[in-house]
């Protein structure tokens, strides 16, 4: 098959190989190249056939579902395989999702999305490399957080109640919280899912 | 999915596989008479099963990854003729994914008889 009368084959494979790097590196080493080429040959018959936007939302879906659960099965092994393993992740993402809504009522401060996010971040890659580096980043600006929240607290009243600046700024103070709790079960999250392992 | 041993004897049991996912049961049978490479794979499966389950890469290289890690599949190192043959991983199936694969299908046609014996299938002449 040839690349005639396509005018960005290497746009689309620079993207996909991009894209793989939702893997992990050692699954990337040993399949990336034969995933790429089979990658070339499906959007060239997607494209003779005439549904490339199809064949994009397809790969991009058949991408994030099996590289997620690649990582999900590389956690499991990582614990043994045993099923509780992924429970402390998978609690810690529910929260971090409520946690995130509460959040955003509360302050509406860009600084502790961020934090929550990256805190987010480092429960799902509970055992990669960077989860260090994550949470103290994610660490340090939950404290630019909590320092906004002080300084400048616009949290939201409920009808009837207490209007004052004070209230609001305690009221701002809440979302921090909740985030801060979130770090810390992030920081635990690995050290939970041993101990239920262990037991 | 990794590789299941009796205890006493070491041996594994090709019954401790099943049931097999379509997709790891269609691997096996495409690699059941030959060796093949990625893209053969993923054309034969299209092929045989009438273009339903069309593979995309994600899914073909998790489904080969688990299959060469659990030992029913491994790589082969013969490499046929053609300088883009030549670049490809080939894949062939191992003594234990045959007995794998041959046991998935008495599971499947014991399925179909059952269903052929509660009239829901048509009874074969």
């Amino acid at each position: 098959m040839s690349h005639r009368n396509d005018p960005r084959p290497q746009v689309a494979e620079a993207t996909y190989r991009f894209l793989l790097l939702l893997y992990p590196r050692d699954y990337r080493e040993r399949y990336a190249g034969e995933m790429t080429e089979l990658f070339r040959y499906c959007r060239e018959r997607a494209r003779a056939r005439g549904g490339e936007l199809r064949f994009w939302l397809a790969t991009l879906f058949d991408l994030i579902s099996n590289s997620l659960l690649v990582r999900l099965s590389r956690l499991r092994s990582r614990f043994g395989g045993h099923p509780f393993a992924v429970v402390p992740a998978a609690g810690s993402g529910t929260l971090a999702v409520g946690a995130c809504c509460a959040a955003v009522c509360c302050t509406g401060h860009a600084a502790l999305i961020g934090s929550l996010g990256i805190t987010g971040a480092a429960i799902g890659t509970a055992a990669g490399p960077l989860r260090p580096l994550i949470l103290g980043v994610s660490g340090l600006m939950l404290l630019v957080a909590w320092q906004l929240a002080r300084t400048r607290g616009q949290g939201f009243t409920l009808p009837g109640e207490d209007e004052s600046r004070r209230g609001r700024r305690r009221r701002a103070r809440l979302g921090p919280m909740i985030a801060a709790a979130l770090w810390l079960v992030a920081l635990a999250s690995p050290l939970l899912a041993e101990l239920l392992h262990g037991h | 999915m990794t590789m299941r041993r009796r205890e006493d004897t070491g041996e594994e049991m090709p019954a401790e596989y099943l049931p097999l996912t379509e997709v790891a049961f269609e691997i096996l049978l495409v690699l059941a008479d030959s060796e093949r490479h990625g893209y053969a794979i993923m054309q034969e499966v299209e092929l045989s099963t009438g273009g339903r389950l069309a593979l995309h890469p994600g899914t073909l290289y998790r489904a080969i990854s688990r299959l060469v890690s659990s030992g029913l599949i491994r790589e082969s190192d013969r490499h046929p003729d053609g300088a883009e043959d030549r670049r490809r991983r080939y894949y062939a199936l191992t003594e234990l994914g045959r007995e794998v694969a041959i046991a998935e299908a008495r599971r499947l046609a014991s399925q179909v008889k059952t269903a052929r014996v509660k009239n829901l299938l048509p009874a074969t002449a």
